[in-house]
């Protein structure tokens, strides 16, 4: 037989596709490697369950930062009245909190205040033009 | 930080869909640093296969390797391509010492025929071996009778993917892989 050049890559490639395919071979190859294919998937399944949790959780407190932000926007940018109608409810919500006014108010200090379904709630009664 | 629609497509991957991927792409990764003949100079250099897994799969979830699943809806192959790119990186970064890694089993521990060959390799073209006329009389006599299994290993150095060979002897795709393993071996022995 003549000579030939192999193409490595291809190869490992082609030899891959046999143990994606087929589960026993896979199997076989991680034997072959010093794995455990068993305890290597449930490895595999709890490292994603909790890079799942982890990024649910970012997701959730990125998109209630964003929420809460919103609403101070929607706050700042109310009428004098809404302002003053915003302020007392908030007042009535947490009167030991101290507020002159709401152009000082951040997102911590509604966090405090409101929770999520009530900042919803302010946001939705904002929107709607229904704080006068 | 990972988008909602990515995220939402990761969650709808059942488990053990992620078991068969995590353990598709450990062995991916292992052949990889095979077949790089990757060894560690230091402690920190010290590589499995899964480490790499692990990594690629975490730049999908943290959104640093963002997956395009309307483009490319096969996961498998996106997180082969960030396997493959992690090994060329950290390969650089360890200067490219020739050596094992240190994760094997004993069956492994001796040259992988790859390896073995590197002393073939061609420097302008790296990825290639070559196997000469004497390799191929060893080879073809180290098989012995077997000759379906020396003519299905010929047709996959000619680049004939697995499943075709299986289908063009109307065999099992696990015939095709106990012909290549042993094909695998046989190299091993040729080359060193």
């Amino acid at each position: 037989m003549a000579a030939k050049k192999i193409n490595i890559d291809k190869l490992i490639d082609s030899y891959m596709e046999l143990g994606s395919a087929n589960p026993d071979i896979l199997n076989d190859m991680l034997k072959e490697q010093g794995y455990d294919p068993s305890d290597l998937e449930m490895r595999g399944i709890q490292k994603v369950r909790k890079l799942l949790f982890t990024q649910q959780v970012a997701l959730k407190k990125a998109n209630l930062f964003n929420l809460y932000n919103r609403a101070i926007e929607m706050v700042k940018a109310a009428s004098s009245n809404s302002k003053e109608a915003i302020l007392d409810m908030l007042k009535r919500k947490s009167p030991s909190l101290q507020f002159r006014n709401l152009e000082k108010l951040d997102e911590e200090n509604l966090r405090q205040i409101l929770n999520e379904t009530e900042v919803l709630e302010l946001i939705d009664k904002l929107e709607k033009g229904e704080i006068k | 930080m990972i988008d909602p629609e990515t995220l939402e497509q990761l969650q709808a991957i059942p488990e053990r869909e992620w078991g068969r991927i995590y353990k598709d792409l450990t062995a991916y990764a292992e052949w990889r640093l095979i077949k790089a003949g990757y060894q560690p100079r230091t402690e920190k250099d010290i590589v499995t296969g899964e480490d790499f897994a692990i990594q690629a799969i975490e730049k999908v979830f943290e959104g640093t390797r963002k997956w395009d699943f309307d483009r490319f809806p096969d996961l498998s192959i996106h997180l082969k391509g960030i396997v493959k790119s992690l090994i060329s990186s950290h390969l650089k970064s360890s200067a490219r010492v020739g050596v094992r890694k240190q994760k094997v089993s004993e069956e492994v521990r001796e040259p992988d025929n790859i390896t073995a060959a590197s002393h073939l390799l061609d420097d302008e073209t790296p990825e290639q071996v070559i196997i000469t006329d004497e390799n191929w009389k060893q080879i073809e006599k180290e098989f012995g009778e077997d000759e379906i299994g020396f003519l299905i290993f010929c047709e996959w150095v000619d680049e004939v993917p697995p499943r075709t060979i299986a289908g063009n002897y109307k065999i099992d795709v696990t015939d095709v892989y106990n012909a290549l393993k042993r094909g695998r071996r046989i190299l091993k022995r040729v080359f060193s």
